[in-house]
């Protein structure tokens, strides 16, 4: 129930900073049987901020209605369950969000090989028979990365110090 | 009947041309690749494929993606056959008898019916969408910005109303989509709005690295709870399927030939109403075909009639699902709206213009629809003893290899590395999202939708300023009820399962 406040305050949140840039925008010359440029995302905006306030309501009544009600025994938080069910999208968004934020400074095929290593031992363990199955794909995509969009299609991915 | 013998010379010029059969067969084979991995869904392969198209010419890439949707729909049903676990939502009700033959024995005839009830299923979607339309198209034309824009408001509704628990959060994603839609110059007087100062926005939200954010990355995200980290990836033994009688197969799919067109049709209806799709389409078709069965206590135990049931409706669903895209330019799933987003990129706008002004694409891409069925079934038939080891790859290659082609995909289309970074965002949102229980397909479809709703709603306001000729017009009216309606029954619906959740 909480999560869905949480989603409707958002929602509110993301409402209100979209008016913010709207209210400063520089608006053009608009003639008076034309709509200006920013009547239809107010529309839009002001359809998601009534959703969100509709979405803190519908959250809010079991909320109350369990606070009046009678009293059970605080949840206790099981942050060990907790942790092990996420641990690996968190060091995964961890491990990508690295890999791309690194790709300019570093280069692409560079980061990719760390990358590709590094995501493999995550997800298969730190034995030697994954790690020769990871290395060797690994090898493998640069390889076709390489030769299909450098060689052939002429797509350049970032160098970063190896220019 | 002129539209029918213009089909006939378009589809000629397409089959006649090498490379596009060549990529629809490639497409297609990476589309069955991908189908085997388990985790890897259709939605993330037509991702990746995306932005290799983007060097193509729209035909061809459309015949790529043709391949990679027909190929990965049909790969999908290997794992729900042999491993027992729906790669697909898809393949779900495919689980339900597929699985069970495969224990008793009968692999290789569970695969072979399989693949056969998906090939008839998808080659009826076809002949389905060759026929419906060209027929509605001079209909649909007659369209004005006020009916093309109550339509697109139906069709928001609907796929919001459709896609998730909560009615409110599918119109909070798709409203949500819609307000992206906005971001940039507007589309009359190239006004930058909603950008926060930000240049790279100018543009709009670029399309590719959001749907490789949301699609692959937040999905990948999802299938990695609870596997623990830094821990031996076990790989499930499979059974080796024996070998598949391919004629036998095909004669018993054959023989369930009543089952095989209620399927279809079923899927082509699904795939017709936007939001619905494969996921549901298999589900109720086994149902159906249960209900009205003679033996409905035989369901379950591993009979050809369940495997035909799912093979065929989730199969006819692509070419249902192609109906509204091609004729009112509103996807009728996910996958159509990311082949719409790919048309839209190379500047070809589907709608009620597309079957007059880009013949020879539209019906390029019922032909290489139908080719895609039948280059699959031919790949399957050699391929089908390679897709079983394929099974046994680890997440730590698959996970790793689809992260690297995402980034690069969403670099290597305009090499603007904001774009790269948007993917990282894109997809913590999505998987935000997800986790909170609110559906991403409306928002994928409100931000393509969006600019063509707004442009729609200034023409008419522009054409004559009275608001009420959106009720007043007798379609626009029609799809504005309709839009009413939608919301309410899904409020009805959610109220209703409330209510019985609580008696309980």
């Amino acid at each position: 129930m909480k999560k869905d406040l949480v989603i409707g305050l958002v929602t509110i949140a993301v409402s209100a900073a979209c008016v913010i840039d709207l209210v400063t925008m520089k608006q053009g010359f608009v003639m008076a049987d034309q709509v200006s440029a920013s009547f239809f995302p107010y529309l839009m905006i002001g359809l998601l901020g009534g959703l969100g306030v509709l979405q803190v309501i519908n959250a809010s009544i079991p909320i109350l209605r369990a606070r009046t009600g009678p009293q059970s025994a605080p949840k206790q938080n099981d942050w060990g369950a907790f942790w092990k069910r996420y641990q690996v999208p968190f060091l995964m968004f961890i491990f990508v969000s690295g890999y791309i934020f690194l790709i300019p400074v570093i280069g692409f095929y560079a980061m990719t090989v760390v990358f590709f290593i590094a995501l493999g031992m995550l997800l298969g363990g730190f034995s030697i028979k994954n790690f020769l199955k990871v290395a060797g794909a690994t090898a493998g995509t640069v390889l076709f990365i390489y030769f299909v969009f450098e060689v052939s299609l002429q797509v350049y991915m970032p160098t970063g110090i190896f220019r | 009947m002129e539209f029918y013998l213009q089909a006939v010379v378009h589809s000629f010029n397409v089959l006649t041309d090498p490379t596009v059969l060549m990529l629809v067969f490639i497409g297609s084979f990476f589309g069955i690749l991908t189908g085997c991995i388990p985790g890897v869904s259709v939605h993330t392969a037509i991702v990746i494929t995306l932005p290799f198209t983007f060097g193509m010419t729209p035909i061809q890439g459309l015949a790529t993606m043709c391949g990679v949707y027909i190929g990965g729909m049909s790969g999908g049903l290997i794992t729900s056959i042999l491993l027992g676990i729906p790669g697909e939502p898809s393949a779900v009700a495919t689980v339900w008898d597929g699985f069970p033959m495969h224990r008793k024995g009968e692999g290789g005839m569970a695969l072979g019916i399989g693949i056969w009830a998906s090939f008839f299923g998808g080659v009826i979607g076809c002949l389905s969408l060759m026929i419906a339309a060209p027929f509605f198209a001079p209909y649909v034309l007659q369209f004005g910005p006020w009916e093309i824009f109550s339509i697109i408001m139906f069709g928001m509704t609907i796929i919001a109303s459709m896609g998730g628990k909560s009615i409110l959060k599918g119109l909070i994603s798709g409203v949500f989509g819609m307000v992206l839609g906005c971001v940039g110059a507007d589309p009359i007087f190239n006004t930058p709005r909603l950008t926060f100062g930000m240049g790279m926005l100018i543009s709009g939200v670029p399309f590719v690295p959001t749907m490789i954010g949301m699609y692959a990355l937040s999905q990948l995200m999802l299938d990695t709870e609870n596997t623990g980290a830094f821990k031996e990836d076990k790989v499930q033994a499979v059974m080796a399927p024996g070998p598949m009688p391919l004629v036998k197969s095909m004669t018993v799919t054959l023989s369930k030939w009543k089952e095989l067109l209620i399927a279809s049709s079923i899927g082509i209806f699904f795939g017709a109403l936007p939001g619905a799709g494969s996921a549901i389409s298999n589900i109720f078709s086994y149902d159906q075909i249960k209900k009205f069965s003679k033996n409905p206590e035989r369901f379950g135990t591993g009979i050809a009639e369940g495997i035909v049931a799912s093979e065929a409706a989730n199969s006819s669903v692509a070419g249902g699902s192609l109906i509204p895209t091609v004729t009112l330019g509103i996807p009728g799933n996910m996958i159509a709206a990311i082949m719409m987003g790919a048309l839209l990129i190379h500047g070809i706008q589907p709608g009620p213009l597309f079957m007059k002004t880009q013949q020879d694409l539209a019906y390029g891409l019922f032909t290489t629809l139908l080719f895609a069925n039948l280059s699959v079934i031919i790949i399957q038939v050699f391929f089908i003893k390679f897709a079983t080891k394929l099974l046994n790859v680890s997440n730590a290659i698959t996970i790793p290899t689809i992260f690297v082609f995402c980034v690069m995909g969403s670099y290597s289309v305009n090499s603007i590395l904001f774009e790269m970074y948007l993917v990282a965002i894109t997809g913590l949102i999505a998987y935000g999202m997800v986790k909170g229980g609110i559906p991403l397909a409306p928002l994928i479809l409100g931000l393509i939708l969006a600019p063509i709703a707004e442009t729609n709603y200034r023409i008419a306001v522009g054409t004559d300023s009275n608001l009420w000729l959106f009720l007043t017009k007798p379609i626009s009216g029609l799809f504005l009820v309709c839009t009413l309606l939608s919301v309410a029954w899904a409020y009805w619906q959610a109220r209703r399962q409330t209510a019985a959740g609580q008696k309980k």
